[in-house]
């Protein structure tokens, strides 16, 4: 059984169709990127992943059990954590606080919530640094770690990311990148939504690229790498543009 | 030293004032934090709490139980008004759900009224009576109780905050909803935690205050501002910072006797109402240092979002002529209707009273409707006004028409102080700075003694105003005369204002609505405009005030305060915030509810019930107000005829979700972007193997920026020269964006200079270097969303069309011929950027990259020598990134422009960029041509962390 098993999505936001029959699956233990020109749609599925917006019709089952219709803040106990685009944190909070928010739905467990705290600040050993500190006063780079840390926090079966790379030098985002793969080997599955197409390629296993809010092509990572030409013809050109960094 | 000990012996007063405050300043930052909302409903949540108390009391509950009651009752007031008003109207945004707890203050209020009536009453006393000694003077034990009590659920509270798992959660969610949500928190639920902590607070508030002296539902509920002044010098947002604030009114408050005792100060202190003055000085003080000078585009705090766009058709000459015959005819039939035999006496004080509400209703929508600043002091406005002409006739004796000239210029002169408020203070904080000034004109500008205010309380000061009219013929003691002469005035101020709507001021207008530094940008003066949208509304406000003094004779205090301002905010908003017809239809509606209350008996003092309820039930279920349900209904007719087409035409069963996609497919970027004869000579640009040795159009030297103590940017010199795209680079945090705002005047350089055309622009103001032919856009869009993309573009005209205000309200020839070639220059830039098929559409319901190039347009409308650019391809795909790269080249082939660009993509900024600087950490690290600064190691290691292919 896939752990997530996607078929039939259709998302709309009002009138205008957002998702058209989408279906997609995730075997537990891949990493797997979601390519696409903008508004292609791939923010609007890892949305309907988390039910941050609702699907008209179509299924999304979660080792078996149907997510569809739960309220977002339910859909963390299913141990799915969701990072938005453009660092999602709470400002105002300290980073330690942060990482308690991260660990909500086990609040109860004060012990398990110290040793995933130790465990993650291991991963970012700067949240360590600058943990009685106010999120906001981050750097854009350490704020994205916060984010990346905060979401495993819970010892998330599936983690899905929205635009790593998001206003980020190129050279963090390559770190970030290295350890979401150190993430991936301990068992965590991620699903990412990436615009540097050449950077998530090469650190995937498995990748979608949508189109008009369709699956147009997918196939293994490596493949996809050798094969720009695939890529390219659906993105206008940003394989190329990926390959400059 | 008889100052000093005064001063001591006063502050002892302060130690009640200080437990009543927190205990409201506490529930108000709460609330505001978890909402984003100004609860301006917050004097209910004490009002109803205070009288439940007495009811329960007086029915024989033991008082503890009474009081734990009344509490509980301001929790779940609070509550409701969330979960009935505040969370439904969250879709229109903060302005919306404010009015929203306007009306239901307006109807608690009136019902409060309705069942205990307005005179004081005295509850049983709860807490320990008796006295102790300080120095000179005494402090009731009740007193020290208060303090206590405020302290104790204050730290009870801040504990609740920092230790408790509910605390994070409500604090996160504050913060970020949904990231709140994500995290398996139900934000709905801490809202609500955060609206019962707050009500049960004032709830606490209410039944401290009537237990230690008598309510009334007028003065209890207006207790509450002083603690909206403390947790606006916290900012609004920090309870430590509420406490300080609380601290501070509470001792100016209590220092008022003993400053009383003072030469000069002492004889405004002494008079009524210096409580309120102190207050407001203290007030218009803390804001007057806080606020910026623009600010960026407000998305929905701006204007009440219901009534979106403007739609206007273009009429046929047949169905103007029908229009203008349509309005010669009911203005004749308006003009006549005084005069028809069976028209009773009181339906021409009926329609005086239309008029008046009209009037300023209409004041109401230029300022808040159109403009987008919030006033809660209309009505004072209102009142200068009047007791300004009162005062003409009295004691000037001036003929009608001048005393009406007096008054609106002194409530116009006293809007423009309200105006000089605004430029530093907006949105919800300006709502609470005009409520305080309206306040302090009801308790102390409209009782001095200058006024010739007779009677003793406040219900009878009446000023009788003399004979008002020196012209022959023009009785203005007789309604009908009175009648025609606001029916002349209304006419007028609709026929202007409709005017203004569509011409350059109007334009300027709306784009500070919509972002304060757009409009900048395209040269608009935001200083100006706003103390001009000020000015007017003044104006209206003041002919109004001094029209019901001639209708009147007489004018007293009362029909000023504080809840007449909210009730003309709630005519203008039921008839639809930026709509003059809705004011109109407004207007009547809400005369001839007050001639059906007055007339029949079993309705009497249900008014402003009423009233309140009317608002309430618009906000909730016609958000447009009464303008947008004509519209509304045509729209389901027309929908209805579609059906019955479709219906017929069921062979194309096409899905509609396709239709749409298809219509949508009609905008997309690259249809913009497909330019004809875009010949972009790419290679000679990519041969060149130096700079270009033309004049510098952009000279930056040893420019640097410091916030507080952090040197953001330090000796940053960088040049662009006259045809030149050069591209500022750098990671994030390097501080291009602040390079780049020193250089577009967004802020100013504490070091160095910033040369702009040959003029030194260091200290300029944004809008003079528009001035000066320097075009921005922004990397948040800084678009005005409720305008087409042809307006958006109108707006850029503002520089180049010199008519005048004036020529604008009457739409004098001059003011046409020049809209009529604005218009057709904007024509060109559309079909220049191949914007033509989107023309016409609001730019809320475009894509994002169609967005950018709209923006570059209205930019080039104004005639731009020298472009800044920030981000451009932020938020685009890589095709339309390069696309755009393509029209910025073909835009500088085409029209010679030079331009600056900060750009995070490497593949745009080295495939557009004849020049580029590196930035990291504040300083320049490298420039040149862009394959050399590839090639540079130093910037590798920085920011490209590995060797980039020269790419596009």
């Amino acid at each position: 059984m896939n752990l997530l098993e996607i078929s039939n999505l259709d998302v709309y936001y009002g009138q205008v169709s957002a998702l058209r029959g989408l279906s997609m699956s995730i075997a537990a233990g891949e990493m797997v990127a979601l390519l696409g020109a903008n508004g292609a749609g791939k923010t609007t599925t890892l949305r309907a992943i988390s039910q941050v917006v609702e699907a008209r019709s179509g299924s999304i089952l979660f080792e078996g059990t149907e997510v569809n219709g739960k309220a977002p803040y339910d859909v963390v106990r299913f141990g799915i954590t969701h990072l938005s685009e453009g660092r999602d944190l709470f400002p105002s909070l300290t980073v330690a606080d942060n990482l308690r928010m991260g660990y909500w739905v086990r609040r109860k467990d004060k012990k398990g919530m110290k040793q995933r705290a130790d465990h993650v600040m291991d991963l970012f050993p700067r949240l360590r640094e600058r943990s009685e500190q106010a999120a906001g006063t981050l750097s854009g780079g350490e704020q994205q770690m916060l984010g990346v840390a905060r979401a495993l926090m819970p010892e998330p079966k599936l983690l899905i990311i929205d635009e790593l790379s998001l206003g980020l030098a190129p050279m963090i985002v390559a770190q970030l990148f290295e350890t979401l793969v150190e993430v991936n080997k301990t068992g965590t599955t991620i699903l990412l939504v990436e615009q540097f197409v050449h950077m998530a390629l090469k650190h995937t296993n498995r990748a979608y690229v949508l189109a008009k809010g369709e699956v147009v092509a997918d196939g293994a990572s490596s493949d996809l790498l050798k094969d720009p030409s695939l890529v390219q013809s659906y993105l206008g050109g940003a394989a190329e543009a990926g390959a400059a960094h | 030293m008889d100052f000093l000990s005064n001063a001591l012996t006063s502050a002892v007063l302060a130690i009640p004032l200080f437990g009543i405050y927190v205990l409201f300043a506490v529930g108000i930052v709460v609330i505001y934090r978890a909402s984003r909302v100004l609860n301006l409903a917050h004097g209910a949540l004490a009002l109803v709490p205070a009288y439940a108390f007495f009811s329960l009391a007086k029915l024989g509950v033991p008082l503890p139980l009474a009081a734990a009651l009344g509490v509980a009752g301001g929790a779940v007031l609070g509550v409701t008004t969330e979960a009935v008003v505040v969370r439904r109207l969250r879709r229109q945004g903060p302005v919306a759900q404010t009015v929203g707890t306007i009306a239901v203050y307006g109807f608690c209020v009136a019902v409060a009224v309705k069942v205990y009536g307005s005179a004081p009453l005295l509850p049983p006393r709860l807490l320990p009576a008796g006295a102790i000694q300080v120095g000179s003077g005494s402090l009731r034990i009740a007193a020290l109780w208060m303090f206590g009590i405020g302290a104790v659920a204050t730290l009870a509270s801040l504990a609740l905050f920092r230790f408790t798992d509910l605390g994070l959660a409500m604090r996160a969610a504050a913060d970020n909803r949904r990231a709140a949500g994500l995290m398996g928190v139900n934000p709905d639920r801490t809202t609500t935690a955060a609206w019962a902590l707050g009500g049960a607070l004032a709830g606490l508030a209410g039944v401290l205050v009537g237990t230690y002296g008598n309510i009334d539902a007028f003065t209890l509920g207006l207790q509450v501002l002083p603690a909206f002044v403390a947790a606006l010098i916290g900012g609004l947002e920090s309870l430590p910072g509420a406490l300080v604030g609380c601290a501070l009114v509470a001792l100016v408050q209590a220092e008022i006797p003993a400053l009383a005792t003072l030469p000069v100060v002492g004889e405004a202190v002494s008079s009524v109402g210096a409580s309120q003055l102190m207050l407001m000085v203290v007030a218009f003080i803390v804001l007057a240092t806080r606020g910026k000078r623009l600010v960026a585009s407000q998305g929905r705090d701006a204007g009440i979002a219901a009534a979106a766009v403007r739609k206007r058709k273009a009429l046929s000459p047949n169905a103007e002529r029908r229009r203008a015959i349509f309005a010669t005819v009911l203005v004749l039939a308006l003009i006549a209707f005084p005069f028809m035999p069976f028209v009773p006496y009181s339906l021409v004080g009926d329609a005086i009273l239309a008029g008046y509400y009209l009037l300023v209703a209409l004041s109401v929508v230029l300022l808040t409707g159109w403009v987008g600043q919030i006033s809660l002091a209309q009505a004072e406005l209102v009142g200068v006004g009047a007791f300004s002409a009162a005062l003409a006739v009295n004691r000037l004796h001036l003929p009608v028409p001048l005393a009406i000239a007096v008054g609106a210029t002194a409530a116009a002169v006293i809007a423009l102080v309200l105006g000089a408020v605004a430029l530093r203070v907006r949105g919800l904080y300006l709502a609470i700075a005009t409520l305080v000034f309206a306040w302090m004109a009801d308790s102390f500008l409209f009782h001095q003694d200058v006024l010739g205010i007779v009677g003793g309380s406040a219900q009878a000061n009446v000023m009788p105003i003399g004979t008002p009219s020196l012209i022959p013929y023009f009785d203005f003691n007789s309604p009908t005369v009175v009648y025609i002469l606001v029916l002349a005035v209304a006419i007028a101020v609709i026929y202007a204002v409709a005017n203004i709507a569509d011409s350059r001021t109007g334009r300027a207008f709306l784009a500070l609505r919509g972002s304060e530094v757009g409009a900048a940008s395209l040269g608009i003066n935001v200083t100006r405009y706003k103390l001009i949208a000020f000015g007017l509304s003044g104006l209206i406000a003041g002919i109004a005030g001094s029209l019901i003094v001639v209708y009147q004779r007489s004018v007293e205090p009362g029909q000023f305060d504080i809840l007449a301002s909210l009730f003309f905010l709630g005519v203008a908003v039921v008839g639809g915030i930026e709509s003059l017809e809705g004011a109109v239809l407004a207007a009547i509606v809400f005369a001839a509810l007050s001639e059906l209350f007055f007339r029949v008996h079993a309705l009497a003092g249900f008014l402003d019930i009423t009233s309140a309820g009317l608002l309430l039930a618009v906000l909730l279920l016609y958000p447009g107000g009464l303008s947008a349900i004509g519209p509304a209904i045509s729209e389901r007719a027309q929908a209805l005829l579609e059906r019955l087409r479709e219906r017929r035409q069921a062979a194309a069963v096409e899905p509609e979700a396709d239709a749409a996609a298809a219509s949508q497919a009609g905008v997309t970027t690259a249809s913009v972007l497909e330019l004809a004869g875009a010949r972009v000579n790419q290679e000679a640009r990519k041969r060149r193997t130096a700079r270009v040795e033309t004049d510098p159009v952009l000279r930056a030297s040893e420019v640097g920026v410091r916030f507080g103590g952090l040197q953001a940017v330090k000796d940053v010199s960088l040049e662009v020269r006259a045809g030149e795209i050069v591209g500022l680079i750098g990671p994030n945090g390097a501080g291009k964006t602040t390079t780049f705002n020193a250089i577009s005047g967004l802020n100013t350089p504490t070091g160095g200079t910033v040369e702009l055309l040959g003029a030194d622009a260091t200290r300029m103001d944004v809008h003079k270097r528009a001035a000066l032919g320097v075009g921005r856009t922004f990397q948040q869009i800084q678009l005005f969303p409720q305008l087409t993309v042809f307006e958006n573009l109108l707006v850029g005209t503002h520089l180049r069309n010199h008519s005048g205000i004036l020529g604008h309200s009457f739409a004098l020839p001059r003011a046409i011929r020049a809209e009529v070639a604005m218009r057709r220059e904007v024509d060109h830039v559309v079909d220049f950027l191949n914007l033509s098929h989107v023309a016409q559409t609001p730019v809320a319901d475009l894509p994002f990259g169609v967005l950018r190039i709209v923006e570059l347009g209205r930019a080039l409308v104004t005639g731009p020598k020298l472009m800044l650019l920030d981000e451009p391809a932020s938020g685009l795909d890589t095709t339309e990134s390069k696309r755009f790269a393509e029209v910025l080249l073909h835009v500088r082939e085409e029209l010679g422009l030079s331009m600056l660009l900060i750009e995070h993509d490497i593949a745009t900024v080295t495939s557009v960029s004849d020049y580029l600087y590196v930035l990291d950490q504040g300083a320049i690290i490298a420039h040149g041509l862009p394959w050399e600064v590839q090639a540079d190691s130093r910037v590798i290691e920085a920011y490209l962390g590995q060797p980039v292919e020269a790419s596009a």
